[in-house]
């Protein structure tokens, strides 16, 4: 414990020392490495000692507050979590501070310190063991995160987006208020250790389920409670966007674990909701993203998506727990617990990379971009890892934890009720489904951003980024090619936190039951690259012998292609999105070329959000407009106030005296 | 184990024009010629291989190595399929998902290679080929739910082994569905009529060929090896499924199964015969119909009871 | 000695302010007044919490509680007057600083009275003294919102006058009405005169404390007033009208009288949060705006006493929070009113770039004002909902969340885009920053309100748990 609150307390000094030296630029950079790199390491030495040991740790401070009490505790599932959040935070903050170093407009210390509150306010959620200190570490981070996203705030997009994320947020908090007040009432403690302890009577449980879903789902980016999500992350700069969708987002799925292993026993509906909410939110998620053209937008979209496949694996784990079937369950958990770590390295690795290709081409415009890759090569080439990550494709890590989630899935279907296969496979599905769109998509981001031509801008003047920003960046696609290749250690760390889950502890052999297959594969990957490794041999000593020519690409015999003809990401994406209009709300428009010598036409699609237009923005319209015709009342007459006055009083007396 | 993998791998890597030799020969024989030899696959293929390359400018590595992954990819998923008597040397449970994500790959190279020439045609191909495919894979993934449930197995080779006998006899429909789907996959996974024509190059309406428009030489020439290994595993595949010779005595095993693959060649080249290529804008609803097949398989499967 | 100081020497001090020709002069009296009161407030905490000074006045925990918020928020506001009126040169500032010497004096009283005619004397004329106050600038709105402030608050007044005397009647057999007698000889009290009587003692007190719908004199009042008059006035009078309403609610509790009188704070809380929320929404002057948050307040304060149990702690422990809160943000409201000479939220923007000063306390204000934690807001919101789910009163729970939401929603948006963006080119906005003056209070009443979230103090604790047992609350 002494490691972990060490750790805090290092950041909290950071924090403190950096609003306090608004002045110095030199002095406030320094303050924020120099906290922020021991604090992350110290924070993740700390969740390392408990994933090895697997022995929960406590602390209990004696800090008088109103109703609560400041009991930190790291059990394998909080520091789980710890480690995902600390090595995000770290390589982001480094790569925060070379994006930022140049700036020299903005107080940057202020933005170091809410850096710093935020990464502190994520530590305490997952660490907290009272309800009262999780809500106050849970406002701290909605209000740190907030504020981070607001850096640009002259921008009327990012305010709105900042204001949207704001209201979203605070309107699921109150949802979990009431949850955990719930709780407080059927335990009467208000310390999740007692709470685990009452039980709770499945209706009682499944209230409490359908809060949490939503209080949580609110900032865990759940269809449609997403609509913050696609507005706030290209709003905030890229390091940003990193932490938020890497590990922010992944606070809903700690707190609806934590949730879980408080209640542990949930009628089957719940497993039932959990694993639509995957299959809607993955491939709804894919799917809007494929039809954005915005790379920040794009991969804000994934997050949703991601979220779905850990929320597949939360539901089979569910599903699993309420069937008895411990192995299925492990399984399951396990999966959305790697696919919480890997989501948090290769998003954060590819909002990263966009921030990067961002900052030396100012635009995100994918359809304005190409052939990057030859002036970027480091973000071009850890873009692609992060594409390839992401999409769970083999060699990277994407692939073990999503092949968790489909063993998972496949185990229940061996072993569940008819509606459990009927499910599962349906999950399988979608999770199919969405490897297939992933791919699509990520093809045409890295296609059309980083190959062929420059669409619409002079790339001759872009530079690849400071060493700043790319070594955090390669430390991220370093964890996504070792997870890939060597997955056992991850595994073994998500087996302990799914051990914690499900409140059993986890027998070697189990666990040999589930890594053995992994290992297997690794060894049929290493075939892979061996085999790739002989036919580029092959290959490259033929060519010696052989004439290798240089020339432009073939133009079908059209003499004169330029750069503007190139496929771009909006058609590239249209096949899919056609064959999906009836489930989006797929537009083309615009001018189409007319006759035989058009002189000019343009052509633009769009999807847009069903659950923002069509729901939540018209409800937010409908209570302003209420209000509004309510306003009514304050008229301006003192005769209708003092009216109003007399006729309360007689209503009470009427009420209270009749 | 190495050397068993070595012999997988060896089968495939010599056999595989061979399939397409078949088809083609068939194709011929159908419309009144003689056509190309048997062995003209490995004509070609020998052919590039003595050719120097041409790259484009505009292209980068990746272009050239798109070819080695995705050829690569699709040999090592081979090592999953049992080929007769010849079991496959490293099943583990799950395999079916490493063996589905090969494919996938193979293919995200393919089409990020397309996008790497900046040409239009390129760019359309691969646009097509992701949009296709991503049906393509659900359906798989479908078909390899059927399986799964009636084997409880996770392993590709036992799934199409073990009890797929009794399978036969106990859910012959589901089977027969899933079968159909499977087809329709290999079809559309091959570019194959009526998905995709691989006989013609630089149609606007083309798939698979488009994309590969830029490459030549050796490049090329691991394109079409590649796409001959993965006719040759898919198919490989089929068979197992459609036929359930794993009881038989091994040397029985091995001349059903390679019966099997050459029937297999056959009917590929009758159907490509019979038929024609498919609009483009049907192709998904082919997919589509392929889903609801094996959906309907699911459906007995679960109905039925496992 | 005590009791001269407190309640007395402000009162002499606005004899002297009056007969002063010197407007610095009076400043530095009212400063010092307000410096000795805190000092001899402050003392009474190390003393025995029952004090009684003669029949009339004395002193329980609530109005030590209450006292001691008055006095610092009125210290902080001497602080910040200093400032505030360096430039009024125009006209003497001898009424104004009179009038507050008195309010302070009366506001005193309040919280000192163990006599409900006493307290019913007091609380009208804090509203009698504040009037004048409202109408500093002397511009028609002005004598607008002071008129229907006295028109409204005099109903109130008159409903609590009859108030008053229905306890006596049903107090007959007590003779007095005495508190400590009445709440000793609950039982004798004839229950039909007391329900009759709360009643009007709540619609009258509760127009003072302006719980919807006897709020409507709020925002035109609030809107109107300079800023340290809308801090006083919405964080110290509005205390003091709570405590009556508090007494109201202690002599029906030591009557047995609880299950008649909580609906009635429910259903006013609930009523007043509603009214706030449609009104906050969309809202376009600052001022006004405030003067709706207050009116939220003062409801989440009486459904807090409504609900009972742990909620009249957390209610009492919201209402210093609230008391400083509101202090902060009018405060924040006036060096906004001197950057941009306007009230009028489309003409604020960018504050945090102008002001980053002003504009940081304005961010903080609202994190405060809306229930963030770390402040006490928060606590006192969450533990207010505790006790209704925990009481089982879903519909009250219901909604509380909702109209917290929907308040959220519209607080939210104006401050938001008050604080932040790019300021608008065409306000006219002077380029004097803010003096020290004017920050320091804001850097108090922050302090205060931090620490009060963080980290309780052992006897700040008790005497909350003293005055919330008073009240019949855990």
């Amino acid at each position: 414990m002494s490691l972990f609150l060490s750790s805090l307390f290092i950041l909290c000094l950071g924090a403190f020392l950096l609003v306090l030296l608004t002045r110095s630029r030199a002095m406030s950079g320094l303050i924020f490495l120099g906290t922020l790199i021991p604090g992350c390491l110290l924070g993740a030495a700390a969740a390392l000692g408990v994933l090895i040991h697997r022995a929960p740790i406590d602390h209990r401070l004696n800090l008088r507050m109103p109703a609560g009490e400041f009991y930190l505790g790291v059990d394998p599932l909080s520091a789980f979590f710890l480690l995902t959040i600390t090595i995000l935070f770290l390589s982001a903050g480094v790569y925060g501070y070379g994006y930022l170093k140049s700036d020299k407009e903005r107080n940057l210390s202020v933005h170091y310190a809410l850096y710093h509150a935020a990464l502190i306010s994520l530590m305490l959620v997952v660490t907290a063991k009272n309800a009262v200190l999780f809500l106050v570490a849970w406002e701290l981070m909605a209000l740190s995160s907030y504020f981070l996203i607001m850096f640009h705030d002259e921008k009327k997009a990012v305010r709105e987006a900042g204001y949207l994320y704001l209201i979203v947020t605070h309107t699921g908090t109150f949802c979990l208020w009431v949850m955990f007040l719930l709780m407080a009432r059927q335990s009467g403690s208000m310390d999740f250790d007692q709470m685990a302890l009452a039980s709770f009577p499945l209706p009682l449980a499944g209230a409490l389920f359908i809060l949490g879903i939503i209080g949580f789902g609110v900032k865990a980016g759940f269809i449609p409670l997403h609509i913050w999500l696609p507005h706030a992350h290209p709003a905030a700069p890229s390091h940003i966007s990193a932490v938020l969708s890497g590990v922010m987002i992944k606070m809903g799925v700690y707190g609806l674990m934590r949730t879980i292993l408080i209640i542990k026993d949930f009628p089957e509906w719940c497993a039932v909701t959990l694993l639509l909410i995957g299959m809607i939110s993955g491939v709804g998620g894919v799917l809007y993203a494929l039809g954005q053209h915005e790379i920040k937008k794009l991969l804000a979209y994934h997050s949703v998506e991601n979220i779905g496949i850990i929320t597949l694996g939360l539901g089979t784990g569910l599903w699993g727990q309420i069937c008895h079937n411990e192995f299925a369950a492990l399984i399951g958990y396990a999966g959305a617990f790697l696919h919480v770590f890997n989501h948090a390295v290769f998003k954060g690795l590819l909002f990263l990379s966009a921030g990067s290709l961002i900052r030396s081409t100012r635009t995100g415009e994918i359809d304005r971009l190409g052939g990057l890759l030859k002036r970027l090569p480091w973000t071009g080439h850890l873009f692609l890892i992060g594409a390839l990550a992401i999409c769970g494709l083999p060699l990277f890590n994407g692939f073990v934890s999503e092949w968790l989630v489909y063993r998972a899935l496949f185990e229940g279907m061996f072993h569940f009720e008819l509606n459990g296969i009927a499910l599962s496979s349906l999950a399988v599905i979608s999770l199919a489904l969405i490897g297939g769109l992933a791919a699509a998509c990520f093809a045409k981001a890295f296609g059309a951003i980083f190959l062929g031509n420059s669409r619409s801008i002079d790339i001759t003047h872009v530079t690849e980024n400071s060493v700043l920003m790319c070594v955090p960046m390669a430390v991220l696609g370093g964890i996504c090619v070792w997870i890939g290749l060597f997955p056992a250690v991850m595994v073994s760390f998500a087996l302990g936190a799914a051990a914690t889950m499900t409140s059993s502890p986890i027998s070697s052999a189990t666990e040999g039951v589930i890594i053995a297959p992994l290992l297997t594969a690794v060894l049929v990957l290493s075939i892979l690259i061996g085999t790739i490794a002989i036919l580029t041999l092959l290959k490259r000593t033929a060519m010696k012998f052989l004439p290798v020519e240089k020339a432009q690409t073939w133009g079908c015999g059209y003499a004169m292609p330029t750069s503007r003809m190139q496929y771009t990401a909006a058609s590239f994406a249209q096949p899919l999105l056609q064959i999906f209009r009836n489930v989006l709300d797929y537009r083309v428009k615009g001018n189409r070329p007319k006759e035989y010598f058009p002189e000019e036409g343009e052509v633009s699609s769009r999807v847009t959000d069903a659950a923002e237009d069509f729901f939540f923005r018209p409800a937010f319209g409908f209570i302003k407009s209420l209000s509004a015709k309510l306003k009514v009342i304050q008229c301006g007459y003192t005769q209708w106030y003092l009216l109003y006055i007399l006729i309360f009083l007689l209503m009470l007396l009427v009420w209270k005296m009749v | 184990m190495g050397i068993r993998i070595l012999l997988h791998i060896m089968v495939v890597v010599i056999l595989s024009p061979l399939l397409l030799g078949i088809t083609g020969k068939t194709k011929a024989f159908l419309v009144g010629r003689w056509g190309p030899p048997l062995l003209q696959p490995y004509y070609d293929i020998g052919k590039l291989f003595r050719k120097g390359n041409v790259y484009s400018t505009t292209t980068t590595w990746i272009f050239q190595a798109a070819p080695v992954v995705s050829m690569a990819a699709v040999l090592v998923s081979a090592i999953f399929v049992p080929f007769g008597s010849l079991k496959a040397p490293l099943p583990f449970f799950g395999d079916i998902i490493l063996f589905a994500y090969l494919y996938g790959l193979a293919r995200f190279f393919m089409i990020i290679a397309a996008l790497d020439t900046g040409s239009s045609f390129e760019g359309m191909g691969a646009s097509r080929e992701a949009a296709f495919s991503c049906l393509a894979e659900v359906v798989l993934f479908l078909d390899f739910i059927i399986l799964a449930l009636l084997s409880k197995s996770l392993v590709l080779s036992e799934m199409v082994e073990g009890n797929i006998l009794s399978s036969w006899q106990l859910f012959g429909p589901a089977i027969l569905l899933a079968g159909v789907s499977y087809f329709l996959v290999l079809l559309a996974e091959n570019a194959r009529i009526p998905v995709d024509d691989p006989a013609t190059h630089l149609e606007l309406t083309m798939v698979h060929e488009v994309m590969v428009l830029d490459h030549s030489g050796w490049d090329l020439a691991y394109i079409l090896y590649g796409s001959a290994i993965k006719l040759f595993v898919l198919g490989a595949l089929f068979v197992n499924i459609l036929v359930p010779f794993h009881g038989l005595p091994p040397v029985m095993q091995t001349i059903v199964f390679w019966a099997g693959m050459i029937v297999l060649a056959v009917g590929l080249g009758i159907v490509e015969s019979c038929m024609a290529r498919l609009r483009l804008n049907q192709v998904p609803q082919l997919l589509i119909g392929a889903f609801v097949f094996a959906l309907v398989g699911l459906l007995v499967v679960l109905i039925k009871g496992v | 000695m005590e009791l001269f100081l407190l309640a007395g020497f402000p009162a002499l001090m606005a004899a002297v302010v009056f007969l002063l020709r010197q407007d610095r002069l009076r400043k530095i009296i009212l400063f010092l007044t307000s410096l000795v009161h805190l000092f001899v407030t402050i003392s009474f905490w190390q003393g025995p919490r029952d004090v009684q000074f003669n029949p009339f006045l004395g002193f329980d925990a609530a109005s030590q509680l209450v006292l001691t918020l008055v006095s610092i928020l009125f210290f902080v506001v001497s602080i910040y007057l200093i400032g505030y009126l360096k430039e009024k040169r125009r006209r003497s500032n001898g009424i104004f600083m009179g009038c507050l010497l008195c309010l302070l004096s009366t506001m005193t009283l309040v919280t000192m009275s163990r006599h409900m005619g006493l307290l019913w004397i007091a609380i009208a004329s804090t509203t009698l003294l504040s009037a004048p106050l409202i109408n500093y600038y002397r511009k028609p709105r002005g004598i607008e919102a002071t008129w229907k402030y006295l028109l409204i608050s005099s109903l109130g007044i008159a409903l609590g006058l009859l108030g008053t005397l229905f306890l006596a009647i049903s107090a007959a057999p007590v003779k007095t009405i005495f508190l400590a007698d009445i709440l000793d000889n609950a039982a004798l009290l004839s229950p039909s005169w007391l329900k009759l009587s709360v009643i009007f003692l709540l619609v009258g007190y509760g127009t003072k404390m302006g719980l919807a719908p006897m709020h409507t004199w709020k925002p035109d009042a609030y809107g109107e007033a300079p800023a340290p008059v809308g801090a006083l006035m919405s964080g110290a009078v509005t205390a003091c009208a709570f405590l009556a309403v508090c007494r109201v609610a202690q002599i029906c509790f030591h009557a047995g009288l609880q299950r008649f009188v909580s609906p009635i704070f429910i259903l006013l809380g609930i009523l007043s949060m509603g009214i706030a929320a449609i009104f906050i929404m969309g809202q376009k002057d600052f001022n006004r705006m405030l003067g709706y948050s207050s009116v939220e307040h003062m409801g989440i304060l009486a459904l807090g006493i409504g609900l009972g149990g742990g909620a009249v702690w957390a209610s009492l422990f919201h209402a210093v929070n609230n008391a400083f809160a509101k202090g902060l943000i009018f405060l924040v409201s006036g060096n906004l009113y001197q950057g941009f000479r306007s009230k009028k939220v489309e003409n604020i923007q960018g504050v945090i770039h102008r002001f980053p000063v002003t504009g940081i306390f304005l961010i903080l204000g609202f994190i405060v004002l809306i229930g963030f934690p770390p402040f006490g807001i928060f606590y006192s919101e969450l533990l207010i909902l505790k006790e209704a789910v925990t009481a089982q009163r879903y519909l009250a729970a219901f909604f509380y969340v909702l109209f917290l939401s929907v308040i959220f929603f519209g607080y939210s948006g104006v401050i938001l885009r008050m604080a932040l963006g790019r300021p608008t080119e065409d306000t006219p906005v002077t380029a004097k920053k803010e003096n020290f003056f004017m920050i320091a209070p804001l850097v108090i009443l922050l302090g205060v309100l931090f620490f009060s979230g963080v980290f309780v103090p052992g006897p700040f604790y008790d005497l909350l748990d003293e005055a919330s047992a008073l009240l019949g609350g855990r």
